[in-house]
């Protein structure tokens, strides 16, 4: 390297890495579409056409998007919340999202269908639910100044969230299937609207993120820095949870509660790249996006004719994930601390 | 210090109140262009307080002035470009490189969105250089210790370029060798115009200041030079009369080193 020149030698990795993430993505997009009951079937391109095109495809593309919104939802939590284990849903949007899907299926199992809510429908019913717990919690943390407030008044709202979705499921035992179906997370429903709709939220949301990542560098240093620097840091906090609520939202609606993805997507990505977040935003999305498109794979082969729900698969692959995680930063902190002494 | 100097920073009966603590009682103060301050006194007299009200950062009763206009009369962008801030113990987020923390130091001239220029990485790279971060300008911060974390972030105040210089302890964590070349750079500064107030818990790096300000309570109890005996006396007041003076010459002149008793 040139040694006045600013150093790029990690700009071209981040790259490569982004490179590398989007092939692994078009892999899994192709694979998806092979992946039938019966396993991957190469030969039979011509006679399951409409198979393909129909179910498989925006199932897969399905899978990538909602994995690359929670990834970017992920992100954009750990970066604003300064905390490694903060995720998508910390301020209580799954179980808003569940309690609405609860709802949804109370009305529509006992209050007959000519109701507002089909034209909302369920995954209406868990955007709803994920949007109004978020803006619970904001309302109760009165604004989005207090972090640690914010955090808590989540915690709060999703306990509080939760348990009267666990009270609907007890008073209406005949919801119990379809809530719990909901609550493991499943890709087998995303038809091509719900892509289009995921795709327009991915871009939409991505793009604003990008915009208003200054801030989370900023905010990096902490928040007395990021205000020295001239930046909005209370309109950009604002913007940024909208589009987090956003993307949760979004993705929670059309796949259900999917586990550990926006916890680890982030993670993945931060273990192998170093820069700024313009850059760990985005690679976190391909990440998410490589990660639940793989998870839907295998939920889908491993046991074929039988599919695993894909939310357990994350969750299992997520905690085991996490417990590497502690076991890392456990060891670095004990070698930091004989480092030190 | 000459009295002619402008004044860049000045704070007419300043109260900041932490829920129901009255963290700074009633300062006023001016701070004039050139000019080292170090902002000296017990845990808890509200120095921090005092630094991040003048810096705008917190909402305090009173007026602060900046370059002799009231903080709601600055954009925030002019602020930023004009007063650069230092806090304890910034950085969180590890994956963030050595160059990518001093660059931000560039954000208040740059517009949004757009790339660095070709003089922000001058910049830059002259406040690396500065504090002899260049060399491991690719590392992120989490290969970095504290000290030479704190050395990047004074790169990225540095990176400002701005008229007044605001640090809350610069020199936490920082080696004795670094800690002399601090003294330089803040010499250096000041040469050239900016001014700087720094809270430090040396009391001795303290005496080299141009004047020291003495807090205690939320008040300012005291304001003066470091060679004058009321300084003295004001410190030890502050200190509980732990501090035990020393006089030792430096090229001719008399200075005095405080140790605890």
């Amino acid at each position: 390297m040139n040694s006045n020149a600013p150093p790029t030698s990690h700009q071209s990795r981040n790259m490569g890495f982004a490179g590398l993430l989007l092939l692994g993505l078009i892999a899994v997009v192709l694979m998806g579409v092979q992946l039938g009951s019966e396993g991957l079937a190469w030969r039979s391109v011509q006679a399951d056409w409409t198979l393909m095109t129909d179910i498989r495809l925006p199932r897969t593309l399905g899978a990538c998007l909602a994995g690359a919104l929670l990834g970017l939802a992920g992100a954009l939590a750990q970066g604003l919340f300064r905390n490694p284990l903060a995720d998508p849903y910390l301020l209580g949007s799954a179980s808003g999202a569940s309690l609405g899907v609860a709802l949804g299926m109370v009305m529509l199992s006992h209050m007959g269908t000519n109701l507002w809510f089909v034209k909302v429908g369920i995954t209406g019913m868990a955007f709803l639910g994920a949007w109004a717990a978020v803006a619970l919690s904001l309302l109760l943390s009165w604004g989005v100044q207090h972090t640690l407030r914010l955090l808590l008044a989540g915690v709060v709202v999703g306990v509080v969230l939760g348990a009267l979705a666990s009270l609907l499921l007890i008073m209406y035992p005949s919801i119990q299937g379809s809530v719990q179906s909901f609550m493991l997370g499943s890709t087998a429903y995303v038809g091509w609207p719900a892509c289009l709709l995921m795709g327009l939220v991915l871009l939409l949301s991505w793009l604003l993120a990008v915009a208003a990542s200054p801030m989370l560098d900023g905010l990096a240093l902490g928040e007395s820095t990021a205000q020295s620097l001239g930046l909005p840091v209370r309109q950009l906090r604002w913007l940024l949870l909208a589009v987090l609520s956003l993307c949760t939202a979004a993705a929670v609606a059309q796949t259900g509660l999917i586990a550990f993805v926006g916890l680890a997507a982030p993670h993945l990505v931060r273990a192998r790249m170093k820069g700024v977040h313009r850059q760990s935003l985005s690679l976190s999305c391909l990440m998410g996006g490589l990660l639940l498109g793989g998870a839907d794979l295998l939920a889908r082969g491993l046991m074929a004719p039988i599919e695993l729900p894909v939310g357990v698969l994350t969750a299992i692959c997520g905690g085991g994930y996490l417990l590497y995680l502690m076991h890392g930063v456990t060891t670095s902190s004990r070698a930091y601390k004989g480092a030190g002494s | 210090m000459s009295h002619s100097l402008p004044t860049v920073l000045s704070a007419s009966h300043v109260s900041v109140m932490h829920g129901q603590h009255l963290a700074v009682n009633d300062v006023s103060l001016t701070l004039q262009s050139g000019e080292w301050v170090a902002l000296t006194g017990p845990n808890g007299a509200g120095k921090s307080s005092l630094l991040k009200a003048l810096a705008g950062l917190v909402p305090a009763q009173g007026q602060v002035c900046l370059m002799g206009k009231a903080w709601s009369a600055w954009s925030r962008q002019a602020r930023a470009q004009t007063l650069a801030w230092l806090g304890q113990s910034e950085a969180s987020q590890d994956e963030l490189t050595v160059y990518d923390v001093a660059m931000l130091g560039r954000l208040p001239h740059q517009s949004w969105l757009a790339s660095p220029s070709s003089q922000d990485h001058a910049v830059v790279e002259v406040a690396l250089k500065t504090v002899q971060a260049w060399d491991w300008r690719a590392r992120s911060l989490g290969q970095l210790s504290g000290g030479e974390r704190q050395r990047v972030l004074l790169a990225r105040a540095l990176a400002v370029q701005a008229k007044v210089y605001l640090m809350d302890e610069p020199l936490a964590g920082v080696d004795v060798p670094h800690q002399a070349d601090w003294l330089e750079w803040v010499k250096c500064l000041t040469e050239q115009g900016a001014a700087v107030v720094s809270v430090l818990h040396e009391l001795n790096l303290s005496l080299k200041a141009d004047q020291v300000w003495v807090m205690s309570d939320g008040r300012m109890v005291h304001a003066g030079s470091p060679l004058a005996t009321d300084t003295r006396q004001a410190m030890s007041k502050v200190f509980q009369n732990r501090l035990q003076w020393h006089e030792w010459q430096d090229e001719g002149q008399t200075r005095w080193m405080a140790l605890p008793k």
